[in-house]
């Protein structure tokens, strides 16, 4: 066609205005054709690949009052030369821990660790009575030491170590030069974040303008090499940036330059101050000055402090969510048991709604006369089928909760999806038995067997990859569903117990996640993992029909 | 013998039983959620209930159940739905019947497969965490009113319209195709103007179908079009649909007030079940023409 076009445009003939037009009416109707076929597409790429991206990422910013990081020594100008450690069980799941938590750990104020790591462990707290006692409490506690009521003390490293290895939820402390002894125990030293930064009050809450509301440990950084000159350039107001350091041999500033800095030093520019009554009075006095100091001693010269965001990209769907119970609301943990609901009601919708389908299937196909009562039941499936599912919930609600009075549980909700799910199966068995070749009925007649026998050993095996296709994509039906169920199954996240008692399926969790704003990282995993389960059925309708087609030829 | 016999009626008997399961399912849920929702009508009028827009449920003093605003909102949400869904729909579908490949047919057919699969939850919360903030950044307010309501409704509706329109295309016969193109007409020509009408039947009640779908979506439209009970002013209005009012409510609705719920499931169940006689009415129709 195209060669024959250009050989005539070459001997001298022209389209015609009209053919042209047609033509161009050809090509614009195709493109917008393939345009709509390209956002179908790419409509479910995005959907998909944002969730499951966000399901498996979490990226979460969260505001703290210290640095990001951290080091592992804690020292203080008097004990320069012998600093202490603070150790946890290895089990805990974390690397570095802020000094306001080391203090509520160790006086008693957190006593599991659900707030920390996300691990539902009680706290169990170990001190020592020895020489690095003194130390401790003055770099934690910021006024009367206080340790916890249930504190073990022991007198040595060692014993320390020991114990806090073979206690679940054990933390500790001990001396820097017992560090070694760590290396072949089941304890871990954490990374203390300690340093707060502040800043002026006019930094905060200027007098008209944009005020900072929080800074990032990279531009804290610029701002201490003096990349930074004015608040303006971070969407601040309009004020100089003065920054105020200690004096280059004290402790806080080295351990400042090491965790935020590396190798590069803070120039001279920078103001010099000898102790915190003096970095007090130059952040009063000077709009828009800035210096750092250990949490404790800012919060005792009442500092102003500006938060510091730390972003956290870490693995969100792992091994972990999926085999844990959740706790708090789902808040943390995750979501054993609410898969375990899942998996029971659909098992449970299936050993119900199964062989009355497939029955309903083979009655539609092989007994019933093409008649009024057939072109009834037919439109009874077809109309079953387009009930909106908050309509089948809320019959559920009336039949079960209200006149049957079983609650809102397990069996109400798997009754509810039974009768929704019914028609996905009867159509698809339907199909399924409809395509056997007429032939194989009839040499089973012929070899004397009788309807029922034929039906049972020759029609129904020879159409069980169409019914598995029909029941697979029920599952996928019942794993969706959200409406029927919110009122007939109840919202409990633990395991059910029995078939009566709330029980609570992803799809549930998912919206209850959203609306009553939880966690929209856990939301992310659950939807990850819905949809991970769509993917799957949808392979596996595919084989089995790739299959059926092969069967049939 | 005789026994084998009575075995064979009584396995017939059972199997029409199951198969009566379905209707039998539709004639309860008819008879129970007219049973609990019509007492409604023993306080407030037929009239006042659909066509005021005065939802005040709770309140003692003065009580207010009308519906109105709701079934505008759901008018306006799957009109929304519709007006987009119904295009990229069917051009899809058409790309799909006459133009695609057998290696990209296969593959966007998958595409609708899972665009089907996906639970309307992981929609509305895909709504509520990309789509919103992007509608706030370009219309202001919440970001979750009747267009975000309508986009989301309209992906989850172009399942149902691209595979009906699609089998109802592909299965207009052979020789009106290569009639058309022996004529001289361009493809395209064909498509629009025999293809199409040919299929106009499947695709209506495609639509149709769809139609009932938008309408009855509960869960995604709860978490994106906003949720306010008010007469709805603009596409950018936060706007609560029939199916939003009776699952927003039903949690910790008591009384009367849980009455009224059921009633607005009448209203919802009543048009839906109006649809599907309407498609059957169509689909009749097109077979009796074809």
């Amino acid at each position: 066609m195209k060669q024959e076009e250009k050989s005539l445009k070459k001997a001298g003939f022209t389209l015609s205005p009209h053919t042209r037009r047609v033509k161009f009416a050809e090509i614009t109707a195709k493109l917008a054709l393939w345009i709509a076929a390209g956002i179908t597409m790419g409509t479910l790429f995005v959907i998909v690949g944002y969730i499951l991206f966000r399901g498996f990422v979490s990226d979460l910013s969260i505001q703290y009052e210290v640095l990001p990081e951290g080091s592992k020594v804690i020292t203080n100008e008097e004990y320069a030369d012998n600093g202490l450690l603070v150790i946890v069980n290895r089990d805990i799941r974390i690397k570095d821990i802020t000094i306001l938590e080391v203090t509520d750990l160790f006086s008693g104020e957190l006593d599991n660790w659900g707030g920390v790591s996300e691990q539902d462990i009680d706290v169990r707290v170990f001190a020592q009575n020895g020489n690095i006692r003194d130390l401790f409490e003055r770099a934690v506690f910021p006024d009367t030491p206080q340790f916890s009521e249930d504190t073990v003390f022991a007198d040595t490293d060692r014993q320390i170590i020991e114990a806090v290895s073979n206690t679940s939820g054990g933390i500790g402390f001990i001396s820097e030069a017992s560090a070694e002894y760590l290396n072949d125990s089941d304890s871990k030293s954490l990374k203390i974040r300690r340093i707060s930064v502040a800043v002026n009050s006019e930094v905060l809450r200027p007098p008209n303008g944009m005020r900072i509301r929080y800074l990032t440990g990279e531009q804290i950084k610029s701002i201490f090499i003096g990349t930074y000159k004015n608040w303006s350039e971070l969407g601040g107001a309009d004020l100089p940036i003065l920054t105020a350091v200690f004096s280059e041999n004290s402790l806080i500033r080295s351990e400042f330059e090491e965790i935020l800095l590396g190798d590069i030093r803070i120039p001279d520019t920078a103001e010099v101050v000898d102790n915190h009554d003096a970095l007090a009075q130059f952040l009063v006095q000077n709009p828009g000055s800035i210096g750092f100091a250990y949490y404790n001693d800012a919060i005792a010269h009442d500092l102003e402090i500006v938060n510091i965001e730390r972003r956290v990209i870490e693995l969100n769907l792992d091994t972990a969510f999926i085999l844990e119970e959740p706790r708090r609301a789902g808040r943390v943990g995750g979501i054993s048991t609410i898969i375990l609901n899942t998996l029971f009601m659909i098992f449970l919708t299936l050993v119900l709604s199964a062989p009355i389908g497939v029955a309903a299937a083979v009655y539609l196909t092989e007994y019933a006369q093409q008649n009024r009562i057939n072109e009834i039941l037919r439109f009874g499936t077809e109309t079953l089928a387009g009930i909106p599912s908050i309509i089948f919930g809320l019959f559920g609600f009336i039949l079960f909760v209200m006149y049957l009075d079983i609650g809102a549980g397990l069996l109400s909700g798997t009754l509810t999806i039974t009768f929704m799910i019914l028609p996905t199966i009867i159509r698809a068995s339907e199909e399924a038995i409809k395509s056997i070749p007429q032939s194989m009925r009839e040499s089973s007649f012929a070899l004397g067997a009788t309807k029922w026998q034929t039906v049972t050993r020759v029609v129904v095996p020879a159409a069980v990859p169409g019914i598995m296709t029909g029941l697979i994509l029920a599952i996928g039906r019942a794993v969706g569903e959200t409406a029927a169920l919110l009122f007939t199954m109840g919202s409990d996240y633990r395991l059910a117990r029995d078939f009566l008692s709330s029980a609570r399926v992803m799809s549930v969790h998912l919206y209850i996640l959203v609306r009553e704003g939880i966690s929209f990282e856990r939301a992310f995993a659950t939807g990850t993992i819905l949809i991970i389960i769509i993917l799957l059925i949808n392979f596996a309708t595919n084989k089995l029909i790739g299959r059926m087609a092969r069967m049939h030829g | 013998m005789k026994r084998r016999k009575l075995f064979e009626g009584a396995v017939e008997r059972l199997l029409f039983v199951c198969a009566m399961v379905s209707i039998l399912t539709i004639v309860f849920i008819t008879i129970f959620i007219f049973m609990t929702g019509l007492p409604l009508f023993e306080e407030v009028s037929v009239t006042e209930f659909l066509f005021s827009d005065r939802w005040r449920p709770t309140d003692d003093l003065n009580p207010g159940f009308g519906i109105w605003a709701f079934i505008v909102a759901s008018i306006l949400v799957t009109l929304g739905a519709l007006a987009i869904g119904v295009p990229v729909g069917l051009a899809s579908a058409i790309y799909l019947a006459e133009l695609a490949g057998e290696r990209s047919s296969r593959f966007l057919k998958s595409v609708v497969e899972i665009l089907a699969g996906i639970p309307s939850v992981v929609y509305g919360f895909f709504g509520t965490v990309l789509l919103a903030p992007i509608n706030r950044m370009l219309f202001g307010g919440t970001g979750f009113n009747i267009l975000l309501a309508s986009v989301i409704l309209a992906i989850m509706i172009l399942p149902t319209i691209i595979s009906l329109s699609e089998v109802s295309i592909k299965s207009v016969p052979k020789e009106l195709k290569a009639a058309s193109l022996a004529l001289g007409a361009s493809h395209w020509q064909t498509i629009v103007r025999v293809i199409l009408p040919a299929a106009s039947s499947g695709i209506i009640a495609a639509v149709i179908l769809g139609t009932g779908r938008a309408v009855g979506e509960t869960m995604a439209v709860l978490m994106v079009a906003g949720n306010a009970p008010m007469m709805p002013e603009a596409v950018t209005s936060m706007v609560r649909t029939l199916t939003m009012s009776i699952a927003g409510d039903m949690g910790y609705a008591a009384g009367i007030h849980r009455t009224a719920l059921f009633t607005t499931s009448i209203v919802l169940f009543v048009f839906v079940m109006g649809l599907n006689v309407v498609i059957k009415v169509i689909t009749r129709k097109g077979r009796v023409k074809a």
